[in-house]
């Protein structure tokens, strides 16, 4: 269960219903996972979204490397909720499921997809180290470019505090979802 | 040295030109911390800067706790610049050399002030357990309310991704400036 109050559309105020009834007429067509939360705050939701809307479906980096960083990222922080999600959307978008499969286990994963397997050392190395080395760091910048390298942090942050936003708040997965993650 | 070249208004795109004029003219005063690297995926740093201008100056807690929980993050992170920057806005806003300093050495800062425990308290717990148990969460809501909890993990959520970005790209702290952190 959720620890939020419930929030009925007749208990919005009118902040909250606009906001609504802008994310539902966008790509993501529906509020729900951390933006019920956020919700409670409107001008974060608000502004929050629209930084999210552009690091999942506008960002330079493809799908397959864009959901690995997110997947990552939510190994990094245990969010249940942002692993079930994603690694549906990852699967199709060409992360194959054995990779998935071993960053779940915390195995380091076979990727045979020279841009997959770089951004895979890029972020385990930031969340290691809180650092990334100039090896790393050049290679990434060489193959994907400045732009790209910046996206990549801007989704590894951006993923970081939607995680946060469904640890804290224990948004649910769907009724019998088991948690996929093990701490 | 930081990784990414500064841009000048001679190297930016015009997009580029009118979203570093955008946040040099608002509350920020100027191109500082991230935005010189985020402004290479311009579309990013508007997005980013307009969640984070909330998250700096617009968010329900006052400044002294938002500040707060700023440090823990960046302490987290051992981001130099973050902590550089805003160790200065913290002592501006009220808080005390002593807990700043013990933040800086990873030691138990000692509060007197009883919503400066609470905001430490839960931030420490998240990132030690990528959770917050019930204890901390139903004291932070019943203290700031549900909207107040979510503005708390949209800053800290914010702040790590300026961490990672003044990480990642290696921004540089002002000449002379010895970094405060230790890694």
């Amino acid at each position: 269960m959720t620890r939020l109050a419930p929030l009925p559309p007749e208990a919005m105020n009118e902040a909250q219903r606009r906001i609504v009834a802008e994310i539902t007429a966008g790509p993501r067509g529906g509020v729900y996972g951390p933006l019920l939360a956020w919700l409670r705050s409107p001008e974060l939701c608000d502004r929050g979204q629209r930084l999210g809307e552009f690091c999942r479906y506008n960002s330079s980096l493809p799908p397959k490397l864009s959901e690995l960083v997110i997947l990552v990222t939510a190994r990094h922080w245990r969010a249940q909720f942002e692993w079930y999600a994603h690694a549906p959307i990852a699967l199709e978008a060409g992360l194959p499921a054995a990779a998935i499969e071993a960053i779940r286990n915390r195995e380091t994963p076979k990727l045979d997809d020279p841009d997959q397997a770089l951004v895979y050392r890029f972020a385990s190395e930031y969340y290691a180290t809180h650092r990334v080395g100039d090896a790393l760091y050049a290679a990434a910048v060489e193959r994907l470019g400045e732009r790209a390298v910046v996206d990549l942090v801007g989704i590894m942050g951006y993923y970081g505090l939607i995680a946060m936003t469904l640890n804290v708040f224990e948004i649910p997965l769907p009724e019998g979802e088991p948690e996929p993650l093990a701490p | 040295m930081p990784r990414l070249k500064p841009l000048t208004p001679e190297t930016m795109s015009a997009e580029q030109r009118r979203i570093a004029d955008e946040i040099a003219g608002g509350p920020r005063g100027g191109l500082r911390g991230p935005f010189p690297a985020l402004l290479y995926s311009p579309e990013l740093a508007d997005r980013a800067q307009k969640l984070g201008e909330y998250c700096r100056f617009n968010t329900s807690l006052p400044a002294k706790l938002s500040e707060l929980a700023i440090l823990v993050t960046a302490r987290h992170w051992a981001a130099q610049y973050e902590w550089y920057a805003h160790a200065r806005i913290a002592r501006e806003r009220g808080l005390g050399d002593g807990i700043i300093e013990a933040i800086r050495t990873r030691q138990a800062p000692t509060f007197d002030d009883p919503d400066e425990e609470l905001v430490y308290r839960f931030a420490t717990e998240y990132y030690a357990t990528n959770r917050v148990a019930d204890a901390n969460y139903q004291a932070v809501v019943e203290r700031f309310g549900e909207a107040g909890a979510v503005d708390l993990v949209g800053v800290m959520g914010y702040y790590g991704l300026v961490a990672m970005t003044l990480n990642v790209f290696e921004m540089s702290l002002p000449a002379g400036e010895p970094e405060p952190l230790d890694l």
